[in-house]
């Protein structure tokens, strides 16, 4: 098969892993190569779906021995099937890389064969890359669950972010959707993964992505499972991804379009988890979801008025960031701008802060701008995402 | 009003600044010679010769008087050479030398006003980290053409030098007639006169590989031109092979 038609197929089958981070690396480019990491990770390019291509984001091949449900890949799905040597992928990186189109290489795949024997092509894939080519660029290898521990290592020497995706937030799910894999090897490759990075102080990172919206269960036990993968260290980034409909079988939901506000619920409640401090108790409390008219931020304090108003010239920055619409750079900016005068409304919009959505929280000189109560319509109501057709990671 | 015309160079505008520091020469305008100026009978203009012996006495005294990584900072501004920022910096420097720390005050106006631009300018460097798009020309050398609001070729340098050590590429601003060239182990700036033919259409095979990856990556279900705009402005895609026509 031609190179270009290869590559057609397996892109398409590789587009639904919505991962794409290039950062975090360190590396250096090797001696007469080519090539080094960006610790902030680089955007090439973005999709027609808005999503940002950084990587080379392809299968091995899409020939699968597994039948999972939500899977366009599957095996009793009739498409085109491809598979690529692993010469062809070093070569595409490589040729890719030094035209500037991508930060590196995404490899995953179908279970060919074996999960062993597809993680030694994907292995040799990288391998290539690092020993011939001497590649000092971004590669992420997809941990097939099931694997031998040796050849997580080997995956791990080789890249700079490994991944295995948990696919379902529950063990019932998982039987019933992806009956071939089994949620013991996807949590032995984690652990096996955690146990080798601290063994060899390896600077490489770890994540995962679940389908959203497949499966019942409610953003609460989704988000609580994220916080626990983060406090154990075992996953450094939970991707969410919205289930689109892909086969017609009778175990899925069926929805006309794919649940792309709530993955976006989802990502805020996991950025105020990673960043802002908050535990799920929190951002919870009795409800089992994320209300989807307002961010969780705005829910949370709407529910905690005791909590307010901060005073922006003397809050702390752990209570600056708990406002609705002030976030982690507008507080940094608050706190080295008030040491030379007194901040008012001016001199936030100055420092490019809207308080549109803070005012019904901070006092200004002292002076309360107005109250939650008259303000609740409004508040949510700004708080709505104003363009829905925006939202995409 | 005192307005300074000088050549538009670094040097250049040290030596407005050389004016103020040792002759006490104020000025309240500056502007670029070789730009299109509506010149006011109630305006002085002073023409600034560039010298280089007062370029260098400028900068070492503000290198006295400045902590390094604050200077260079502030010097990046002129990079940023569409927005006539000349006057905004020329005005903080004269301020930072009366009180010093002022450069920590960002709600002062001018102070302001020159962080913005350099917030911009980075803004607009990393997005080219990212969209630069080499081609094959003759000899394996590779080359890509740009044209970037800011001067960033001499942001962009050090980053493509490390990433690619062993090639031999240029990437070429064709607003400013810029080229950056690296050759073996080196790398330098230099202005073409004239214009550049550039055939867009040489590396074909790599190239619509590339395309082919790019159009088979979008998600239907999600398709989303705007969010896609939002990220890329329409600016950026020129000269990106994906975004290309009839290759």
């Amino acid at each position: 098969m031609e190179l270009e038609k290869k590559i057609a197929i397996l892109a398409d089958a590789a587009k639904y892993d919505n991962s794409c981070s290039s950062s975090g690396s360190r590396r250096e480019t090797p001696k007469g190569g080519i090539g080094h990491g960006s610790l902030g990770g680089i955007c090439h390019s973005w999709s027609a779906d808005g999503r940002c291509v950084s990587l080379l984001k392809i299968l091995l091949t899409n020939y699968c021995k597994y039948d999972c449900k939500y899977c366009y890949n599957r095996r009793s799905n009739d498409i085109r099937r491809a598979i690529f040597e692993p010469k062809e992928i070093a070569y595409l990186t490589y040729e890719f890389y030094r035209r500037n189109y991508i930060e590196g290489l995404f490899l995953s795949s179908g279970i060919f064969r074996s999960p062993d024997y597809t993680m030694e092509l994907m292995i040799e894939s990288a391998s290539i890359l690092r020993k011939k080519y001497l590649f000092g660029g971004y590669i992420h290898l997809k941990i097939i669950p099931g694997a031998a521990a040796r050849l997580i290592r080997k995956a791990i020497e080789l890249a700079d972010r490994v991944s295995c995706n948990i696919e379902l937030p529950s063990e019932r799910s998982l039987m019933l959707l992806a009956p071939d894999k089994k949620q013991a090897e996807i949590n032995n490759s984690l652990i096996e993964a955690y146990n080798y990075k601290m063994e060899r102080e390896k600077p490489v990172s770890t994540s995962t992505q679940l389908i959203i919206g497949a499966s019942p269960e409610s953003d609460k036990s989704i988000i609580k499972l994220a916080e626990k993968l983060y406090s154990r260290k075992l996953i450094k980034r939970v991707y969410y991804s919205a289930y689109i409909p892909v086969n017609n079988d009778g175990v899925l939901p069926q929805i006309e379009n794919p649940p792309i506000l709530r993955e976006h619920r989802l990502y805020q409640a996991d950025w105020l988890i990673r960043f802002y401090r908050f535990s799920s108790e929190e951002l919870f409390e009795e409800n089992e979801n994320l209300p989807e008219d307002m961010d969780p931020k705005m829910s949370w304090a709407l529910k905690n008025p005791q909590f307010f108003p901060v005073d922006i010239m003397r809050a702390s920055y752990e209570e600056l960031i708990r406002v609705p619409g002030i976030g982690l750079k507008s507080a940094m900016k608050i706190i080295s701008a008030r040491k030379y005068g007194t901040l008012d409304e001016r001199g936030l919009s100055k420092l490019g802060i809207s308080i549109k959505r803070a005012k019904a929280f901070i006092t200004i000189k002292g002076k309360v701008l107005t109250t939650i109560r008259d303000n609740e319509t409004e508040t949510i109501a700004l708080s709505k995402p104003k363009q829905l057709s925006l939202l995409s990671r | 009003m005192k307005i300074a015309v000088y050549d538009g160079s670094f040097e250049g505008f040290l030596c407005i600044v050389n004016f103020s520091i040792f002759e006490n020469l104020y000025f309240d305008g500056i502007i670029k010679s070789n730009s299109f100026n509506v010149l006011s009978i109630f305006n002085t203009y002073v023409e600034i010769e560039t010298s280089h012996s007062k370029a260098q006495e400028t900068f070492s005294y503000l290198r006295s008087q400045i902590p390094e990584e604050h200077l260079s900072k502030l010097m990046l501004a002129l990079l940023c050479d569409e927005m006539n920022l000349e006057i905004t910096l020329y005005r903080v420097i004269i301020k930072i030398l009366k009180e010093k720390s002022l450069i920590e005050n960002i709600l002062d106006d001018d102070v302001l006003r020159l962080n913005k631009a350099l917030k911009n300018l980075f803004n607009e460097r990393h997005k080219y980290l990212g969209s630069v798009r080499f081609q094959k020309v003759e000899k394996d050398h590779l080359l890509a053409i740009i044209e970037p609001r800011n001067n960033i070729l001499p942001l962009i340098a050090k980053h493509f030098v490390k990433r690619f050590p062993n090639e031999y590429w240029c990437i070429y601003d064709k607003k400013r007639r810029l080229i950056l060239s690296k050759n073996d182990r080196n790398w330098e700036i230099f202005k073409v006169e004239g214009e550049l033919n550039l055939n867009l259409k040489t590396d074909r095979e790599i190239s619509n590989l590339w395309r082919q990856f790019f159009k088979n990556i979008a998600i239907k279900n999600r398709i989303n031109p705007k969010a896609q705009k939002n990220r890329l402005p329409l600016r950026f895609r020129t000269y990106m092979t994906e975004f290309l026509e009839n290759l």
